[in-house]
């Protein structure tokens, strides 16, 4: 980063009264406790995390594992899939079905039965599942090779690819969606959207086309390098490898390392709104994975929650948060109630939806991996 | 064929697969006083809280029937997802406005349990369940709502069975345990202890693999009942068998308890005969027994005599039971005699039969029927023809027949379902017809008994040639969707898809050219396992492929994408390895549509379906 950008960026944060620009990340709200190999995780490298029903499961690089109040994390058999890396974990919390991403497939754990579809056992398009999410009917899946639309009530696969849809790159990182649109991440592609009502995808590039500065600010996708994508029903937001996005249907917002808010990094692995958190009684956070610890959004600044670690994938039920790192599994809670927790909680309220400071123009964003 | 008692225990009502109609007997008179259309295949009823409707499940239909029962009309007709099976109604205490009873429907071949608004039949939520989903059976206290399924759950060559018995909560609508019965198949409706702590199930015991497969210990084919009991936060699971070394009460289809008289009664459909059991001696059996042996327990053909108390012949068939409050009068519906056992429950003693129609002579084709689901001319009544072919389907088993050498050549079975014309037989074709079949070598190999004598035998192949498909939910109603069109292109097609010629035996049609895809012969195409002594395999019809997995000679392959990946590696099956994989899904989903076009729809009911949103995309049948 040249020096001149880096000076500019300082004084236009500090002006703005937030955190300067390099040290990115205002102090943490939540207390963190970390899970480690003492707690029964074979490796320190989780690279997915969900929570269900207040058991955490993890994805670490050798498999999944569960951990269920003070019990040790014990390992949960897919049945086919070996010990493999577990890329990717939803639940869908109508049917208490979790899903499950891995470099060799996708599994359905339910109580005891577990499902396995691979490209050479069912419909889906290829094995290395880096995202999905359960919505409505469907189970959507994001893969090295395109994307699949699996119905687990009829057994029908759909395939999306290069061949039928404006997909620029087929790999794609991560899927979300609600039962009107579906986001697509697709690494080199941009975002793709879905419209479950017309069938039709549309697609969303960096306008700019720029790598490694943003030249018009909040004026689409940060690049096209995406990383991952998450839609709480109001507001996608989406992770790049150069800043992190958010789209609301009408507007994009734009957030960078060096923009002023306190964004930790512009490396950001994943992202996730606990908008739809059940049982949440705080108000909503955004969540963003990065390379330099875990952001925490609360519609104004970044805080910075977990530092100096790879961060992949983050999880929440009620008030806990849970993320998935390169140095074990860490859970948190809220320091202190907000003053305002409970009157934004709930989830799917208009209520809820969190109030977006608009993040304003302050020069050349550099967006730098 | 299902029964219901009324309230006042004055009406009997009965669900009537074969006519498509639910008859009204009046118990004091014992005469039929009316019978309703309804739909195809009516196969179970429910009352609804109130008792003022009763909800019939058309299985061949896909549509429920709502009977007033004052007016005994029908007030409507909903349709449903395929092949709805299992049914019952609950008082909805909250979420739908206005308040609306909720209909629960399994449905076997989509293995589903779907909760629905009972006036529409709106689809509220869904959940997947065990394989081949059948019954439900409500707990007493309101909590549960136990699934039973036909079918194992995983289908692995080599290993026992093992399906599954969800137990669902009703509201929150979720899958609340999931109890699997190892070594077991075809699970059947069973009961409750009003105590909501002990679930009883009718089960078979198939010894279709290595070590099982033995003549003693019930050779070939066991039946008997899992018992289900509450322990912890599940629940145990105990088998016993309903055989001795000289008898057995095969195919047991339905149990009833009565706790004040502490007896089990248990329908055997294929002996023709009620069985009373001992509860308490029962329950203090598998209670008892070493946890460590339990494997052992479902094999002991010397523990009968502790619990059997009493054993009665009925007429033909009996398939569901009703048992009045007082626990003095056991009602058996008897399919194929269409008529109703009355029994008296302390002395297990029939006392009369509430027949449905005056009786009639029978045709070849319903003498077969009745001979097909009859354990009498099998060796010790261990089985019959609908063990293996339950309602002339398939119990979706590979068997390592002895007859061979054990391990080797398992086959997997066959559905009998539009067989006629597809002739030879068996997997590798070496029997001729439908005489070959049934006559001296089932007699040999598999009733190891005199089996059927040539009137029977006429009558039995009478009954397998009338044998139709049933309809294909995946066939549309008019036109193929656009995979499955594209599908059909790739079936039929001469050239792969770098435009060179395919040779005629590589191609689809070749050797599954309409109207029942199969050309009749016998081809290796390099689909026999290590342990097959043959390499030939009879071609197998394509029609109705969705109720008929596994797939090939030897069961090994769950799913049909698995015929063309893991066991197609070398490009034998036809040209193949050329195709993308959106190419291969397309060609599945056309090879699913193949079958006897969609649904057979009731009045009013296809009307209804056709206005959901949504409905056969992409030639699924949702």
């Amino acid at each position: 980063m040249k020096k001149g950008a880096i000076l500019v960026v300082m004084l236009a944060g500090i002006l703005a009264g937030s955190v300067a620009p390099g040290l990115a990340g205002f102090p943490a709200t939540f207390e963190w406790k970390r899970l480690g190999r003492e707690t029964g995780l074979p490796m320190l490298k989780t690279l997915s995390v969900e929570m269900l029903d207040g058991v955490i499961y993890a994805g670490t690089g050798k498999g999944l594992y569960q951990k269920m109040g003070e019990r040790p994390f014990e390992r949960v058999v897919l049945g086919e899939i070996p010990e493999t890396a577990i890329l990717s974990l939803k639940a869908d919390r109508k049917s208490r079905d979790l899903w499950v991403g891995t470099l060799h497939g996708l599994a359905r754990a339910n109580r005891g039965r577990v499902d396995v579809y691979t490209q050479l056992n069912s419909g889906l398009i290829n094995n290395v599942i880096y995202g999905l999410d359960p919505v409505g009917k469907h189970v959507w899946v994001a893969t090295a090779a395109g994307a699949s639309r699996f119905e687990p009530s009829t057994g029908r696969w759909e395939i999306y690819n290069e061949k039928n849809s404006p997909m620029k790159e087929i790999w794609c990182y991560g899927v979300a969606g609600s039962e009107k649109y579906v986001y697509l991440a697709v690494w080199g592609g941009g975002i793709m959207e879905y419209n479950y009502a017309t069938g039709v995808w549309k697609n969303y590039f960096d306008p700019d086309g720029e790598f490694e500065m943003d030249l018009f600010r909040n004026d689409g996708p940060p690049s096209i390098i995406t990383s991952n994508v998450d839609y709480d029903g109001k507001t996608a937001w989406v992770s790049t490898y150069f800043g992190l996005g958010s789209y609301d249907g009408r507007r994009w917002l734009e957030w960078f390392e060096d923009s002023g808010e306190g964004m930790p990094s512009n490396f950001v692995n994943n992202t996730r709104s606990d908008r739809n958190s059940p049982g949440r009684t705080r108000p909503q956070r955004v969540w963003a994975c990065t390379d330099r610890g875990l952001g925490c959004f609360d519609g104004k600044i970044w805080s910075l929650e977990i530092a100096d670690v790879q961060v992949h994938s983050v999880s929440f039920e009620g008030d806990i948060v849970v993320a998935a790192t390169d140095n074990g599994v860490f859970v948190g809670t809220a320091k202190a109630p907000s003053a305002k927790a409970g009157q934004d909680a709930g989830s799917g309220t208009e209520k809820d939806q969190m109030k977006i400071v608009p993040p304003v123009r302050t020069g050349k964003e550099v967006k730098t991996p | 064929m299902a029964i219901l008692l009324s309230p006042d225990e004055e009406q009997i009502y009965l669900a009537n697969r074969d006519s498509g109609t639910v008859t009204r007997l009046s118990i004091r008179t014992g005469k039929p006083t009316a019978e309703l259309k309804v739909g195809h295949w009516p196969i179970d009823m429910a009352f609804s809280p109130s008792f003022r409707e009763i909800y019939v499940t058309n299985h061949h239909s896909s549509t429920v029937t709502v009977i007033d029962v004052a007016r005994f009309k029908v007030a409507r007709t909903l349709p449903v997802d395929p092949y709805p099976w299992g049914v019952t109604v609950r008082a909805e205490t909250r979420g739908l406005k206005p308040p609306v009873d909720v209909l629960f429907t399994s449905h076997t071949y989509l293995n589903l349990l779907v909760k629905r608004d009972s006036l529409t039949g709106r689809e509220l939520a869904t959940l997947l369940v065990g394989r081949g989903a059948g019954r439900i059976v409500p707990s007493p206290d309101g909590k549960l709502l136990a699934v039973t399924a036909l079918y194992s759950t995983e289908s692995v060559p080599d290993k026992r069975p093992m399906p599954e018995v969800d137990l669902v909560s009703p509201d929150p609508f979720v899958v609340e345990s999931r109890v699997f019965l190892p070594g077991a198949n075809l699970v059947r409706g069973g009961a409750w202890t009003s105590d909501s702590r002990v679930l009883i199930l009718p089960v078979q015991l198939p010894r279709n693999v290595i070590p099982d497969v033995t003549t003693a210990d019930g050779w070939g084919m066991g039946h008997g009942l899992a018992i289900l009991e509450r322990s912890g936060q599940g629940f145990s699971v105990r088998h016993v068998m309903l055989a001795d070394a000289i008898s057995s009460h095969p195919e047991p289809h339905h149990v009833v308890i009565d706790e004040k008289a502490r007896r089990v009664y248990v329908a055997s459909y294929s002996a023709s005969r009620v069985v009373a059991l001992d509860l308490d001696r029962l329950l203090s059996l598998v209670r008892g027994w070493p946890a460590a042996d339990i494997e052992e327990l479902a094999c002991r053909l010397d523990l009968l005599h502790d619990y059997e108390v009493a054993r009665l012949s009925v007429p033909a068939n009996p398939r569901a039971m009703a048992l009045t409050k007082d626990g003095r009068t056991l009602f058996a519906a008897c399919a194929f005699d269409d008529t109703v056992a009355v029994i008296d429950a302390p002395t297990v003693k029939m006392t009369k039969t509430l027949d449905l129609h005056p009786r009639q002579p029978e045709d070849p084709v319903h003498r077969g029927l009745k001979l097909f689901a009859s354990s009498k001319p099998w060796f010790r009544e261990v089985f019959a023809c609908t063990s293996c072919h339950p309602d002339t389907h398939l119990d979706g088993l590979a068997n390592d027949l002895a007859v061979d050498g054990l391990g080797r050549n398992r086959v997997d079975v066959r559905s009998l379902y539009g067989t006629a014309g597809t002739e030879p037989f068996k997997w590798t074709g070496s029997n001729a017809g439908f005489y070959s079949e049934c006559g001296p070598r089932a007699a040999r190999f598999i009733a190891r008994s005199k089996g059927f004598d040539n009137l029977e035998l006429d009558d039995v192949v009478a009954y397998l040639r009338s044998l139709v498909l049933p309809p294909n939910p995946y066939a549309g109603d008019k036109n193929l969707a656009e995979a499955q069109e594209r599908g059909r292109e790739i079936f039929f097609r001469t050239v792969d898809t770098m435009g060179r010629p395919i040779k005629p035996r590589d191609q689809c049609a070749f050797c599954h050219p309409p109207p029942t895809f199969t050309d009749r012969r016998q081809f290796d195409v390099e689909t026999a396992s290590n342990t097959d002594t043959i390499r030939e395999f009879d071609t197998v019809q394509l029609t109705n492929l969705f109720m008929s997995a596994p797939y090939l000679h030897d069961g090994g392959a769950p799913t049909l994408e698995e015929v063309f990946t893991k066991r197609d590696l070398d490009d034998r099956h036809g040209r193949m390895n050329d195709l993308a994989k959106e190419d291969l899904n397309d060609l599945v989903a056309y090879m699913m549509s193949l079958g006897p076009s969609s649904l057979t729809t009731d009045s009013g009911a296809k009307e209804a379906r056709s206005d959901r949103k949504g409905d056969h995309e992409g030639g699924y049948p949702r």
